[in-house]
Formats: structure tokens, C-alpha cells, sequence
């Protein structure tokens, strides 16, 4: 195939698929990862806990839901996208580097699939707890409430699974990115994080509160896929400072 | 609040993850010995098949029966808790409890004994309650049969205990009794502990739902607790002795009439 024929789109996606195939194994690590977490949440129990008595009767509640395999499923995003920056792993992929740019795009590419995968899973995980539950406790002590999903709230809570996977994904890709440019980031960042939130609590409540709290699903949809553009493509324009093999 | 926990979850979250990327650049890398190879089509196919099980069950949780679930009925027993009791005639007329007081709305019987009166002491009866059985809300009714059976009959009742419009009455144990050569034992029950199982939307989904649908604040939960009643009925000619630490405002005696 003459040179002229590779554009950046064509080498990207021909990378995308290579690294689809060689990564796939990353997918099968968050599997494995969500399915511990479930099986964990589902026999052991999980959080808030409150306690009532009265007399001789002492009643207690255990709330389940799906957050810790979602919030378990962010941590893997974000790792899975910091690895993919590490030299172990641009080693790799070394022998097909054209240029960073088609690196890092299809680092981005495979990144949202898995980012989608992540967020339709860990939302649908939800349901393998329930069924667990339903199978495994006294079900006259389970409330029946909350216990059914509504198609709605199933669709909603996987539009919003995935956009956070792939805010984590973003995040995670540009910390990697970041870090590679410079090791001192690895101490900036931490400081950083923990210095705006102790002496400027009210803006980095602000700064949470503007995605999580935000009610709006369109607005909360443009938030997210805007500050995922910008986080990728500041770490596209920082891929391009680092020589290739890095 | 949540804010600060979810940011301190956060940061460590980061120093986490910096730590381990920095261990990695720092240490040569080190391979498990013990790996599955699976090739890419393997990896790729049980990702399909794992979605393809959770896309399956989510009309399976849909389809599962909910008759089995603890399902609260507010209306019915909010309403019999705040309408007149029966126990208040008792109080005010000391007549005998007629008819079966589980039949009453709101009254629960959780627990019914019979003891054979005999030995030397056949024809007495000394009350000895533990202290606690009043501080547990239970008050003691005592009457004499109209003959004389030889048979000494202890119904305990709960009214209803409500946590929330979360209906707990028939989970009440009854109390502890016993009895042995004239003495009735009156001890409270064991302590009892019941766990609840709920389940939450994601906070993926509550974050879009109205303030009144989030997750419910478990410390606004408000408990109901209905009275307790030990309803003793004894041989019309057994004596009754309730005993130096009890008081007549505490056993009450019903005419028997």
C-alpha cells in the first residue's frame, strides 16, 4: 500500500483495532472485577446501616445498590487509562507508531469502548445483585420498593454510567499523559488536588457539585462530552510533545 | 458533607493510582507466573457473553414474583394504632376482656401458655415479674375464671410496632414465662434483632431524580410503639399474691362478674 494512502483516520483505526485485540484481556480484569464486587455486595452486605429499637425488638436497615461496583468500575477506567500512557505498554505498540497523534487517538478510541462497556455493565450490575438477593436472602425482610427498576430509570442511570466512564477514562488518559511529560507531576497533582480542597473547600465543592449535582440530563450530557474533548485533546497536544516510545 | 467524604474518596482514589504508576515506571516490571492465556476472540466473546447474561437479566429481575417481598401496608395499621384501643376499657372499667383480644384491630397475639396448678402450693399464686417486663411497655391484666380448671392460662399480646409505616407487631417475641410450685415467672423476651434489606437507584439515577425520591434519610425514620398486654386467667379459687415488688397500678385485676 503506497505511503500516501495512510491518513491519520486510517492509521488510527488500524491501531484501534490492534490494540482492541491486544488489550482485550483488559476487559475480562473488569469483568472479573465487577463480578467480585457484586458477589462481595450481595453476601457480605454493604453501607449505611442504621439501627432502631425498641424495648427487646432492635430493627436494622441494609441499603443496597449498585454504586460500588459503578464507583469500583471508575477506579478500573481511570488505572486502565493511566496504564495505557506507562512505557511498559507504549513498548508494545511501538513497532506500528507512525506518529503520536495516531497513538493517542486510538488510545482514545479504545478507551471509549471500554468506556461504554464499563458503564453499560456496572449500570446492568445492579441487577445481577438483585437477583443474587432474590435468590439468596429472606425475602420477607427485603422491601419490595426500590427492588424493581423502572425502563427509565435503567436507561437513565446507563446514559449516565457511561458518560462518567468516560469522564474517568479522559481524566485518567490525561493524568497519564501528564506524568509521562514530567514525573513531578506525580507529587503536583496529589498536592494540588489536596491543597484546592482544604484552603479553597467552597470551589472544588463547586467544581463537583457542577457535574453531580447538575438534574439537567441534556446539560449534564454537554458537560461531560465537552470536558471529555478538552481533557483528550489537551492530552493529544501533550502525546505530541513526547518522543516516540515514551 | 457527602462532599468532603466523596472528595477525600477521591484523592485517595488519585494517590492511588499515582502511587501504582509510579511503583510501575520505578520497578522493573514483573510478571505473574501464573496467567490464563486467553486469545483475543476468547477475551472478546465472554465480554459479550457477560453483557449478554446482564442484558438477559434485566427482564429476569422484572419477572421475579413480588408477593414473597416485605411489602408495608401504611393505611390499615396507622389507622388501628391511632383509634381507640381496647385496652383502654380495660383500664377504665376493669371488666374482663371479652371476646378473643387478638380479634381486636391492632392487637397481635404472639404468644399463649397454660400451667397445670399443682403440688402444695396448688391453690395459690405468687406473681414474680422482673422489673424490666414494665419497662417494655407490657401491662398485666389478671382474672379469675368462673371455674375452678385448675389451669392457669397466659395470652401475651403485642399492639402495634411501627417503624416507619414499616409494620414490625408480629415480629414481637412474647415474654419469657415460667411456672413452678405456685411461683408465675414473668421475665422480658430475649432481645431481638431483624435486618432489612433495601435497595437504592444508582447514583447515577438518583442524581436526576427530585429531592423527594432520593434515598431516604434513615435518621428521619420515626418509630410507633403500640402497648403490650400479659392477660393472666386463673381458677376461680386460686389466691393471688402479686408479690412485694409489684403494685396494684402495675397488675391490674379484672371482676370477673
Amino acid at each position: 500500500m503506497p505511503l500516501s494512502e495512510f491518513t491519520l483516520l486510517t492509521v488510527s483505526a488500524k491501531q484501534y483495532s490492534y490494540k482492541l485485540k491486544a488489550y482485550a484481556g483488559l476487559f475480562n480484569k473488569l469483568i472479573i472485577t465487577q463480578i467480585l464486587v457484586s458477589l462481595l455486595l450481595a453476601f457480605a452486605g454493604f453501607s449505611q446501616m442504621s439501627s432502631f429499637g425498641f424495648d427487646t425488638l432492635s430493627v436494622s436497615f441494609l441499603l443496597y445498590s449498585g454504586d460500588m461496583v459503578i464507583a469500583c468500575s471508575f477506579i478500573y477506567i481511570a488505572s486502565t487509562a493511566i496504564f495505557l500512557t506507562t512505557k511498559s505498554y507504549k513498548r508494545n505498540e511501538l513497532p506500528l507508531i507512525l506518529n503520536k497523534t495516531a497513538g493517542a487517538l486510538s488510545d482514545a478510541g479504545f478507551l471509549l469502548t471500554i468506556g461504554v462497556f464499563a458503564g453499560i455493565t456496572s449500570s446492568l450490575a445492579g441487577n445481577l445483585l438483585r437477583v443474587i438477593v432474590y435468590f439468596t436472602s429472606d425475602l420477607p425482610r427485603v422491601f419490595v420498593e426500590g427492588f424493581y427498576l423502572s425502563a427509565s430509570e435503567l436507561l437513565l442511570g446507563l446514559v449516565a454510567a457511561i458518560l462518567y466512564m468516560l469522564l474517568f477514562a479522559a481524566l485518567g488518559y490525561f493524568i497519564g499523559i501528564i506524568t509521562q511529560i514530567s514525573a513531578a507531576f506525580i507529587f503536583i497533582l496529589p498536592v494540588t488536588f489536596w491543597g484546592t480542597m482544604n484552603y479553597y473547600p467552597e470551589f472544588s465543592q463547586a467544581l463537583f457539585n457542577y457535574f453531580t449535582a447538575e438534574t439537567s440530563l441534556p446539560l449534564f450530557i454537554l458537560k461531560i462530552t465537552v470536558l471529555v474533548i478538552l481533557l483528550f485533546g489537551a492530552s493529544l497536544l501533550g502525546a505530541n510533545r513526547m518522543e516516540v516510545g515514551k | 458533607m457527602m462532599v468532603t467524604a466523596l472528595s477525600s474518596f477521591l484523592f485517595l482514589i488519585l494517590v492511588a493510582l499515582l502511587l501504582v504508576l509510579a511503583l510501575k515506571n520505578i520497578l522493573p516490571a514483573r510478571r505473574l507466573k501464573l496467567r490464563i492465556h486467553l486469545t483475543w476472540r476468547m477475551s472478546l466473546s465472554l465480554a459479550g457473553l457477560y453483557l449478554g447474561i446482564l442484558i438477559l437479566l434485566v427482564p429476569v429481575s422484572c419477572l421475579l414474583p413480588r408477593d414473597a417481598f416485605f411489602q408495608p401496608d401504611e393505611s390499615g395499621i396507622q389507622a388501628d394504632l391511632l383509634g381507640p384501643s381496647p385496652i383502654e376499657s380495660l383500664f377504665v372499667d376493669s371488666t374482663p376482656l371479652t371476646g378473643d383480644l387478638a380479634n381486636q384491630p391492632g392487637f397481635y397475639r404472639n404468644g399463649f401458655f397454660t400451667f397445670r396448678a399443682e403440688g402444695d402450693n396448688a391453690d395459690k399464686l405468687l406473681l414474680q415479674c422482673d422489673p424490666n417486663i414494665y419497662y417494655t411497655a407490657n401491662t398485666i391484666f389478671l382474672e379469675k375464671k368462673k371455674s375452678d380448671d385448675g389451669e392457669i392460662e397466659v395470652h401475651s399480646y403485642a399492639g402495634p410496632q411501627l417503624i416507619n409505616n414499616m409494620d414490625c407487631t408480629k415480629q414481637i417475641l412474647p415474654p419469657a414465662i415460667s411456672y413452678k410450685d405456685g411461683i408465675l415467672s414473668i421475665a422480658p423476651a430475649t432481645q431481638q434483632r431483624l435486618t432489612f434489606i433495601q435497595f437504592n437507584t444508582d447514583f447515577t439515577v438518583r442524581q436526576f431524580q427530585a429531592r423527594a425520591e432520593a434515598t431516604p434519610n434513615m435518621n428521619s425514620f420515626s418509630t410507633m410503639s403500640g402497648n403490650k398486654i400479659i392477660y393472666i386467667r386463673i381458677p376461680k379459687s386460686m389466691e393471688i399474691d402479686i408479690g412485694p415488688e409489684n403494685s396494684d397500678d402495675q397488675i391490674h385485676l379484672l371482676h370477673n362478674e
